[in-house]
């Protein structure tokens, strides 16, 4: 084989393997646990099921773990919805995304009973409540996706809650949290630009 | 010639049963997740129909093959679970090593759902494939040792001497923690209720994220034949084969394998999915020590 060949079979080689299909190879970066892993953007939502329609999310993750994430949302929020049915529905959700698609049933139900303003059934409220911790303590769910959902749902007067920054609530989650940890908090959550919004 | 008719004949009748397996995973799985019992029996049908038809929906720098051979290789690996037990006198493949066969099955499918995971190059996909090699860790040492004590307690490996064994006394009944780690490792392998992280909703659907159409299909059914299949390796291993009264050995074991698999898909209906790090606390700190007490109880039973 001549010199002259290999050069030429080897020329624009790097250049295609960089970006395979088009994408480019991940990269790696800063260390971030002693384990330096390649890091990856993966978008989630604005449209996606059981998740708070219109919220984009951009997440980089390390391996699968979420490094840095950025939030947007798309179209307007405006919904006059009594904060407890939006409490209910993120319990419903939460508990359909962790496998538990009978208490997701009956929290609907309990939601559907206060938007229709019928006689909320407290006892079934009360015992998804405790279903609701019951798998925080079998770490089915981690343990603030329970407590906020225990919070939400209580009947007892609150100052109003703080707001969530969803940037905040998922940096440094796996990414299995990081769906649990947004259906909880949803009543919640707030987008970077929003609170830019606020504050001007 | 009659005989190579009859083992066609024995082929399709496994093939068939295994299906109907399937299908009782399914209905129980949604009866248990809390669906009416006449609409979970009727999904799995309009299910089939859907999916025929949905379009096949592909990702960039997918890697086809390895993706495929995932996806469509839980079916086959269900159907020779079927094969290797003994529903009749003896099981379709002639094999002495049944118990042997049945275990290298089960942990060809760490391979199959990982390269699910891996082929279509997503995240989610690979987030999934690698949650369930950290699940199979969890599952599959538990699951090896609780197939030991009923060759143990036979002194075969055989399904069918096991199977011939239990007169009197079935293994479940002074093998508990061997029973229960067995249908934990079953979960295990057909991804399921509270071992069915690497699928779960949580991560988009994990290993099934990307997969539409008649790969989504495949993948469902099999997963519910080897729920369906795992069951029924049970029966011979666990609860006394084909012996009982009034019916033929055949439809003894048929019965009890859609009892075990009904049973068993209804409570991973209703359980929630567990999370990895946990799943791994339980298979070692607590499964795997009882199994390993279990089969030491067994041999000293033996010996004595």
């Amino acid at each position: 084989m001549g010199h002259g060949e290999m050069g030429h079979g080897e020329m624009g080689h790097g250049d295609m393997e960089m970006a395979p299909g088009g994408i480019a190879l991940a990269e790696g970066a800063e260390d971030r646990d002693g384990l330096e892993m390649d890091v990856l953007t993966h978008p989630l939502g604005p449209l996606l099921d059981r998740w708070p329609g219109g919220l984009e999310l951009r997440l980089t993750l390390h391996g699968d773990v979420v490094g840095d994430a950025s939030a947007q949302r798309w179209g307007s929020q405006e919904r006059h919805r009594p904060f407890q049915v939006v409490a209910w529905d993120a319990v419903a959700t939460t508990l359909s995304l962790a496998g538990d698609e009978r208490g997701a049933r009956a929290a609907r139900g309990i939601r559907a009973a206060m938007i229709d303003e019928v006689e909320v059934p407290t006892r079934r409220a009360a015992k998804l409540r405790t279903r609701v911790a019951r798998l925080a303590a079998w770490s089915v769910v981690p343990d603030s996706v329970a407590t906020t959902l225990l919070d939400l749902t209580s009947d007892a007067d609150h100052a109003p809650r703080p707001t969530v920054r969803v940037g905040d609530l998922v940096r440094g989650h796996d990414l299995a949290d990081v769906r649990l940890l947004i259906a909880s908090h949803s009543p919640l959550l707030t987008t970077d630009e929003h609170e830019a919004a606020a504050r001007d | 010639m009659t005989e190579l008719l009859q083992g066609v004949l024995v082929a399709a009748g496994i093939a068939a049963a295994v299906l109907a397996l399937a299908w009782a995973s399914s209905a129980a799985l949604a009866v248990g997740a809390g669906r009416p019992a006449a609409t979970a029996l009727g999904d799995p049908l309009l299910e089939v129909c859907r999916l025929l038809r949905q379009r096949r929906r592909t990702t960039v720098s997918a890697d086809v093959a390895l993706w495929r051979l995932g996806g469509w290789g839980l079916l086959p690996v269900a159907l020779l679970l079927g094969a290797l037990v003994p529903w009749g006198e003896e099981s379709l493949v002639p094999t002495s090593l049944g118990v042997v066969w049945a275990n290298t099955l089960d942990v060809l499918v760490w391979a199959l759902v990982w390269l699910l995971g891996w082929g279509a190059n997503s995240v989610a996909g690979l987030v999934g494939g690698y949650r369930f090699l950290a699940l199979a860790l969890a599952y599959e040492l538990p699951l090896m040792f609780a197939l030991v004590a009923p060759a143990m307690a036979a002194s075969s490996l055989d399904l069918a001497v096991i199977a011939g064994s239990q007169e009197g006394l079935w293994y479940a009944v002074w093998m508990p923690a061997a029973f229960v780690a067995y249908l934990l490792g079953v979960l295990g392998f057909a991804v399921r209720g509270p071992l069915s992280a690497p699928a779960g909703q949580e991560t988009s659907g994990g290993v099934l994220a990307e997969l539409s159409g008649p790969d989504l299909l495949v993948v469902r059914l099999g997963r519910h034949a080897l729920l369906g299949a795992g069951a029924a390796v049970a029966v011979p291993l666990f609860l006394g084969g084909g012996s009982g009264p009034w019916l033929p050995d055949p439809m003894w074991v048929v019965v009890k394998a859609l009892v075990l698999t009904a049973s068993l898909a209804y409570l991973a209906g209703r359980l929630p999915v567990l999370r990895v790090p946990r799943l791994l606390e339980i298979g070692w700190v607590v499964v795997l020590p009882l199994v390993v007490l279990q089969d030491l109880v067994v041999a000293v039973v033996v010996v004595t």
